[in-house]
């Protein structure tokens, strides 16, 4: 009977293929090949220079506003997975990333220049990494670009922008060096030849009442050397470089700067935040990509008068629908945050939904994504933390304590967010009888009474069970999976999927990839 | 028999050895598919619901994206050539970049009009053509070549080609025309509002300076051949229907004129999209004449003043603005109606036409998003034959709100409702406004 009306109608045949092509698919696990995981892309391969890519707002916010939204409504597709991760579900070292250094490293590996040294020089024609930068170079001959806290905002954006560097460098990511510096008004001078910036270096030595004080705190972003290439594409990929084989909305290093953003209040993430350096002598260099400008991060971006440029409709704060109702007539000062001059404005709340929605890679960060970057921002130890804070050299050291505390109190608020949309396990070990699984979220946590049950399945690499479900309990953190014994004589693929009891329904399970034979066991594939 | 087997067996071992070159070495590689080592995609359930679903999404949405780029990224580019930008401001485009892209307008009471948009641009050179059809009484086809120095001063030189055929309107002279003496009404016509189909031509040469920081120069001369004909879509309501024949003129004939303009702006805010405080003055003058008659000639002087004052808050500004356009008439010569004064700065009907126009307004605009304003506004405008004819009695008013979305430098677009005693108008644009130089374009 339902044939012969889908016969008739056209319409009603195509919903009923529909339908049952949407009914009879199942899941069948992605298959991987047996090899070890990838841990190096070759992007490094010399390319020519590439364009200048300049920040085109039209572009960003039809992009962001229209095209985001409006087209993202229309694409039913699952949003892919990010393409820059290797078999482990791990983000190999690359021109965007690298493995984050040791705490031993750290230091030695943030400070590759060190901070100006005087006398310093203002300079021109020298590319700058923020809008309006003011450019120098020090008594080696070397790079800076240099600015100051907004006036009655002492020791805020300064610090910002020294205590994040120091942050996204622990993490992995490219990001200039920026060091506070107390410098002499009588150490700064216009390199000769370039009088028309006196005007400037006046604008960055005086105070609201036009007096010249002795000595002014600076922040002074080193150069990392190469030739700059422009902010990096929010979308797509750039043509002239060969070595860039991911569109750039699906790099978890980028998607997870939207975790990032949320754990260090850095609002208004976007492009203006990524810029390509061309490293390398013409024709025989490559591209590297930064992250700069983090001024804003730490609850600086929300402090009346911190922006460094004035933004588009100037400074509009507060709610939009308020703002719209009130007709804009609410004094700014009685708006949240209002009155804050320091960065203890920043909160202990961080929900990461809030951030970078219009930041396209961001915009589609998918759990593992988010994960991937929470490991990194859990490693992070709290000396880590007070090197950081102390890079931005706060004369409270009350306020120094306090954002440490701030920054931990929002991990864990990250962390708590993020680990209830994964199953947060990592491979300790594997054997031919057992699967050792570290549970992530209970990494630093007392009390061994909060473990959660998992539940274990084990299937084929087309989706068939082939043993009996298990129910296990971490440990000391551990999860000890036993696995189904091989099959003899041949080689095996077997997934094991486990997913937390209780967890939220769109909640990921977690997949370890195995591939069995009589010699051993061994793990070619994680999923997240 | 063996000779195919052995280039069998040598394909084979040539198509292994290529295979075993493709293969990563496992420790560094630059494949997406490679890198994460996935040889066969997961199948989640639903998956195939998906696919179905986004090839019947593929139309509307390959549409509307290429509808986006084409009116947010293209349209700012293109048409802020009348504006000389600011040496921070001024684009570097990649050099070599043509695009192609389709266009759709609409406006209330009129038809959709569809066409494309090419757009070339080489370093300090852009140039752009676009077409659009909305029906036989609205095509325009819009040619720019614009070319952008930044030093010694920042310079903007523009060639502009543009040709188009639109049904018009014209109800007479005079604040209240249906009492000036000055239209000769047909006693029998069905209303006193006829309309017409001008078909233009024009070229336009444009040469803009910033001279200082707040200040622009501009000169700017163009050819304009108007022709006016009975519109096929309002029959019996033609010109010569409404009015008296032979009593307006230039009714019915094809004019061609060369207009030059000089103008001068002083414009202190610092940027013209965004809700910002400031101070803007702006004087033109201009000569027109018959390119086969020069002794046919008039003036246009004018000007407008414009003040932005923050309100509360630095995103509140209400702004007052009076503009005057005259134009004067020299020797006998009667100036054809297609060239009288208009009012377009007035957000209502702008039916009115004479040698002098006045218009002011007073606009609440507040910054409520990062990138968008609301707006509320009341518009007083009056025409008369000359200045010292102006009067506030039977002042026309409309009011209204709106939206408005903006760039770092730039208006990008707005949506406007307005009411007036004559009635309700809803203006929807998107794309960058004219600064100045406008009568060029009228």
């Amino acid at each position: 009977m339902t044939g012969s009306v889908c016969r008739r109608r056209p319409v009603g045949w195509m919903l009923c293929w529909t339908l049952a092509l949407a009914c009879s698919s199942g899941y069948r696990p992605a298959r991987f090949r047996d090899h070890p995981p990838i841990t190096q892309v070759a992007d490094t391969q010399p390319t020519p220079v590439p364009a200048h890519h300049r920040l085109n707002d039209l572009a960003k916010l039809s992009n962001a506003y229209l095209r985001l939204p409006v087209i993202g409504a229309l694409d039913a597709s699952r949003p892919p997975p990010a393409g820059d991760v290797n078999s482990w579900d791990e983000v190999p070292a690359s021109s965007w990333h690298r493995e984050p250094p040791s705490d031993q490293e750290l230091r030695s590996s943030y400070q590759r220049a060190g901070p100006p040294e005087p006398p310093l020089r203002v300079v021109e024609n020298l590319p700058a990494l923020r809008r309006g930068g003011l450019t120098i170079t020090d008594r080696r001959g070397l790079h800076y670009e240099v600015f100051r806290d907004p006036a009655r905002l002492a020791q805020t954006t300064t610090a910002a922008a020294a205590i994040a560097s120091r942050l996204v460098h622990a993490l992995g990511y490219f990001t200039p060096e920026v060091w506070v510096v107390d410098v002499s008004s009588t150490e700064l001078r216009v390199a000769p030849g370039a009088t028309h910036l006196h005007a400037r270096l006046s604008e960055l030595l005086s105070t609201p009442s036009g007096a010249t004080p002795p000595r002014v705190r600076l922040a002074a972003t080193r150069w990392p050397g190469g030739i700059d290439a422009g902010h990096t594409l929010a979308y797509g990929r750039r043509d002239d470089d060969p070595n860039d084989r991911v569109a750039h909305e699906d790099r978890r290093t980028l998607r997870a700067l939207r975790v990032l953003a949320a754990w260090l209040d850095l609002r208004r993430l976007g492009p203006h935040h990524t810029r390509d350096l061309y490293v390398g002598s013409p024709g025989k260099g490559h591209l590297t990509h930064y992250l700069v400008d983090l001024h804003g991060a730490l609850g600086a971006g929300r402090l009346r008068g911190a922006e460094a440029t004035r933004p588009i409709a100037g400074h509009v704060r507060g709610n939009a629908w308020v703002n719209l109702a009130t007709l804009g007539l609410i004094p700014e000062e009685q708006l949240p945050d209002a009155k804050a001059t320091t960065l203890g404005v920043l909160s202990e709340q961080a929900t990461v939904a809030d951030y970078a929605r219009f930041y396209e890679p961001a915009a589609r960060i998918q759990p593992d994504d988010a994960y991937w970057m929470v490991k990194r921002i859990q490693s992070l130890s709290p000396p880590i933390l007070r090197w950081a804070v102390a890079g931005g050299k706060l004369d409270d050291a009350a306020l120094a304590d306090e954002l440490v505390d701030k920054l931990q109190a929002r991990r864990r608020a990250i962390l708590q967010q993020v680990f209830a949309a994964v199953t947060p396990l990592e491979v300790v070990s594997v054997d031919q009888s057992d699967l050792v699984l570290e549970d992530r979220s209970m990494r630093g946590q007392p009390a061994p009474g909060q473990s959660k049950w998992y539940l274990v399945r084990f299937i084929d690499s087309k989706g068939a069970a082939v043993a009996e479900p298990q129910r296990g309990r971490p440990r000391r953190g551990r999860l000890k999976v036993i696995l189904p014994p091989p099959a003899r004589g041949r080689s095996t693929y077997l997934v094991v999927m486990i997913r937390a009891e209780g967890a939220d329904d769109d909640a990921s399970h977690f997949e370890a990839h195995l591939v069995r034979e009589t010699q051993g066991t061994r793990v070619v594939g994680i999923r997240h | 028999m063996k000779t195919p087997l052995v280039l069998a067996v040598a394909v084979s071992v040539l198509l292994c050895a290529a295979g075993a070159n493709a293969e990563p070495d496992g420790a560094r590689d630059s494949q997406p598919t490679n890198l994460r080592g996935i040889e066969r995609e997961a199948v989640e359930p639903g998956d195939t619901a998906r696919d179905a679903a986004n090839a019947l999404l593929y139309l509307p949405r390959e549409s509307l994206e290429l509808l986006f780029t084409a009116t947010g990224a293209v349209g700012g580019l293109i048409e802020d050539e009348q504006v000389v930008p600011r040496v921070k401001n001024l684009l570097n485009p990649p050099p070599g970049e043509i695009s192609v892209f389709p266009t759709l307008f609409a406006e209330t009471g009129s038809s959709f009009n569809v066409g494309a948009r090419l757009l070339a641009r080489e370093r300090n050179l852009a140039s752009t053509l676009r077409m659009g059809y909305g029906g036989d009484e609205a095509v325009v086809v819009d040619s720019r070549v614009r070319l952008a120095l930044p030093e010694p001063v920042p310079l903007a030189l523009t060639l502009e080609s543009f040709a188009d055929r639109q049904a018009r309107s014209f109800g007479g002279l005079g604040q209240r025309p249906g009492s000036d003496d000055r239209n000769q009404f047909n006693p029998g016509a069905p209303d006193t509002t006829a309309f017409y189909l001008e078909t233009r031509e024009r070229f336009i040469t444009s040469l803009g300076a910033r001279a200082l920081e707040d200040a622009e120069l501009f000169l700017s001369s163009s050819l304009t051949r108007r022709r006016n004909e009975d519109s096929s879509s309002h029959r019996d309501r033609g010109l010569d229907d409404v009015f008296v024949a032979g009593s307006v003129p230039g009714a019915g004939d094809t004019t061609r004129l060369v207009y030059t303009e000089a103008t001068v702006r002083v414009d202190t805010r610092p940027w013209r999209g965004g809700p910002a405080t400031g101070f803007l003055f702006e004087s033109y003058a201009g000569r027109s004449h018959d390119a086969d008659a020069p002794d046919h000639r008039f003036w246009r002087v004018g000007g407008r003043l414009a003040s932005f004052h923050e309100v509360v808050r630095p995103t509140n500004i209400v702004s007052p603005k009076l503009v005057l356009d005259t134009l004067s008439r020299v020797g006998d010569w009667e100036v054809p109606f297609t060239e009288l004064t208009g009012q377009p700065e007035f957000r209502g009907f702008d039916t009115r036409r004479d040698d002098v126009s006045l218009v002011g307004s007073l606009d609440y605009r507040w910054g409520i998003w990062r990138y968008a304003a609301a707006r509320i506004f009341i518009d007083g405008a009056t025409v008369a034959p000359r200045v010292a004819a102006l009067r506030l009695e039977h002042l026309r008013w409309a009011g209204g709100f709106g939206f408005d979305l903006f760039s770092n430098t730039t208006l990008l677009g707005s949506a406007t409702v307005v009411g007036s005693p004559e009635g309700f108008r809803v203006l929807m644009r998107f794309g960058v406004a004219s600064g100045f130089g406008d009568r060029q374009h009228r």
